[in-house]
């Protein structure tokens, strides 16, 4: 019996064997294809050929498809019409062989399936349409106040996964011009199953308040949303020099204009970093209205303007620390030599600065200035014009001076 | 950067001081004053109480070898001008001047009207409201100008001040008549 029942084997095996080649010969003949023998291996192989289509009937390109036997696995990538082919190994000696297909891509729901085949089946043509997840793409613009800022690193969190960008800088385009256009501008695509997941964006930058937003996946419109930060209560990297701008409106009836730029540098001595030592120049109008007699009982008035010039060192003391943003306290004082006769003029003023950005500040302060300068006056000449002369008057004024600082 | 460097230029082209220049455009060099606009005296004329009727020719005389005949207290009349602060005056010499200021001596000066007088207006002043000279601490009336002598050659001239008065605005041309 059992001798029998292995000349039954040794019988069914001679037939497979025939079987195998005659197999061979419908694979080469009904697929054309040279390549389907593997190389260095007797067996053969069973392709699947395909298109992958969503339901929208459009080919999906770039579907990553598997194949996975449980010995073997393979995978090719569907082309830009969505065409794929993928081969596995037939091997004769098993009758059928269980076959996983599987196809992937990050926006689309994954499609699995699976099917037995055996080394008599020829090529299949397998098309799937699959469904796809939903997608945005979430643009926004970050904005201190009105001013687009850049290099911001915004996370975009979604399913416990974090999506680090950075808003966009501006950059020189493709014609070589300046273009800001794009300017605090970043954006990210998200694909999900649930349209209710949560999105959380993370804003932050040195100088800036770090900022939390959260909305839900299917109540974003595609808008470009605009996100406002707000500074830090202090200057990260504070530069050390800076540049003044001073300006005081004629607010008495005898005053005048007052124009001052200064530029000074912060110094550190030892861990006190509040000293900065400058140079400042500046100019004061002074108009005057000075009645003038002419003939017995007609007296008139006259209209003056006098520039006086003056520049020298001036020092400044920051109460509070510089590099806080706001109410940020100084003294400061000038000691200065007025380009008409060189006398010395001390202005001492005190004020507080605010920082609009991180290197422009606006400041307030009040400033004592007392100097001397030649005035002129004219004597009446009942035969033709009238005489001038100098004499030597002093201005002294309390003034409130509105500053534009740059940090550099 | 590029605007802080422009800060000094803007400083200085804003309160740069520049050299006063004086304005010596010479708008008519007949004028006393030549570089002054032109107070016109045209031809008038006036009666005496006598019935006589004076003809002054104004700015026809000028340059003339007639002279024109007034009594010795004459009435002078111009084109009025704008300005608060007039002055007339009548001279027994030619009047010089420097183009800024007359260079007489003042004791050339007989008779003397200006605005801040309390009689005579802007365009025609009578002999007996003008002055003998400028003195502000006598009273007018202490001032009064005897009349002019007989046969004798004078000149005259009108010349205003800018409202503030400190420079001459307006002059008329020297004219001059003999009095009769």
């Amino acid at each position: 019996m059992l001798r029998t029942l292995f000349v039954l084997i040794f019988c069914i095996r001679i037939f497979y064997a025939i079987g195998n080649d005659r197999g061979y010969l419908l694979y080469n003949s009904s697929c054309g294809i040279p390549d389907c023998r593997f190389e260095n291996d007797t067996s053969f192989k069973f392709c699947i050929n395909g298109q992958v289509l969503n339901i929208f009937n459009e080919p999906v390109d770039s579907i990553v498809v598997i194949g996975e036997l449980p010995d073997f696995k393979d995978s090719v990538y569907s082309d830009v019409n969505g065409f794929y082919k993928i081969c596995v190994p037939n091997e004769k000696s098993r009758r059928a062989q269980k076959m996983m297909l599987r196809f992937v891509k990050e926006d689309y729901k994954p499609f699995d399936t699976t099917f037995y085949y055996s080394y008599r089946d020829k090529d299949v043509y397998f098309e799937v349409k699959l469904i796809p997840k939903y997608k945005i793409l979430v643009k926004g613009r970050v904005l201190a106040g009105n001013m687009p800022v850049e290099n911001v690193e915004v996370i975009i969190s979604h399913n416990k996964k974090d999506y680090r960008v950075k808003t966009l800088d501006c950059y020189y385009d493709d014609e070589n011009y300046w273009n800001c256009l794009y300017q605090g501008m970043f954006k990210h695509e998200i694909v999900t199953d649930d349209p209710n997941d949560s999105i959380y964006l993370y804003f932050s930058k040195p100088g800036f308040r770090s900022m939390q937003y959260k909305f839900r996946f299917a109540d974003y419109t595609g808008e470009l949303v605009k996100y406002k930060m707000i500074y830090a209560d202090s200057i990260p990297g504070l530069p050390d020099n800076s540049f003044n701008l001073k300006l005081a409106y004629p607010l008495s009836s005898e005053s005048g204009w007052f124009l001052g730029l200064s530029y000074y540098r912060l110094i550190k001595t030892g861990n006190f970093k509040r000293l900065a030592p400058g140079i400042e120049i500046s100019m004061v109008t002074l108009n005057q209205n000075i009645d003038y007699v002419t003939f017995s009982g007609l007296e008139t008035s006259y209209d003056t303007t006098y520039i006086t010039g003056m520049a020298g060192p001036s020092l400044l003391l920051y109460l509070t620390k510089p590099y806080i943003r706001r109410f940020c306290a100084y003294l400061g004082s000038t000691f200065a030599l007025s380009f008409r006769g060189a006398e010395s003029v001390y202005q001492p003023f005190a004020g507080v600065r605010f920082f609009l950005d991180m290197n422009k500040s606006v400041s307030i302060d009040i400033r004592y200035l007392k100097y001397s300068y030649d005035a002129k006056r004219y004597r009446f000449n009942y035969l033709g014009n009238a005489d001038s002369y100098f004499i030597n008057k002093s201005d002294e004024r309390l003034l409130i001076n509105l500053g534009l600082q740059i940090c550099f | 950067m590029k605007l802080l460097k422009l800060f000094p230029v803007i400083f200085l082209v804003l309160f740069y001081q520049g050299c006063e220049k004086e304005d010596n455009t010479v708008l008519n060099e007949e004028l006393i004053f030549r570089n002054s606009y032109e107070i016109k005296i045209p031809p008038f004329k006036y009666a005496l109480l006598q019935g006589d009727t004076i003809y002054v020719r104004g700015d026809l005389s000028f340059n003339s070898d007639i002279i024109d005949t007034v009594p010795s207290t004459p009435v002078l009349s111009w084109e009025p001008v704008e300005s608060e602060i007039v002055c007339a005056a009548i001279f027994k010499e030619s009047i010089q001047s420097d183009n800024h200021l007359i260079t007489n001596d003042t004791s050339d000066i007989v008779w003397i009207w200006h605005s801040g007088l309390s009689a005579g207006k802007n365009g025609l002043v009578k002999f007996e409201q003008g002055v003998s000279e400028i003195d502000p601490v006598k009273p007018e009336s202490d001032l009064r100008a005897e009349p002019l002598n007989q046969g004798q050659i004078y000149y005259w001239a009108v010349w205003a001040w800018d409202n503030s008065g400190i420079e001459i605005n307006f002059s008329s041309r020297e004219l001059k008549f003999v009095v009769k």
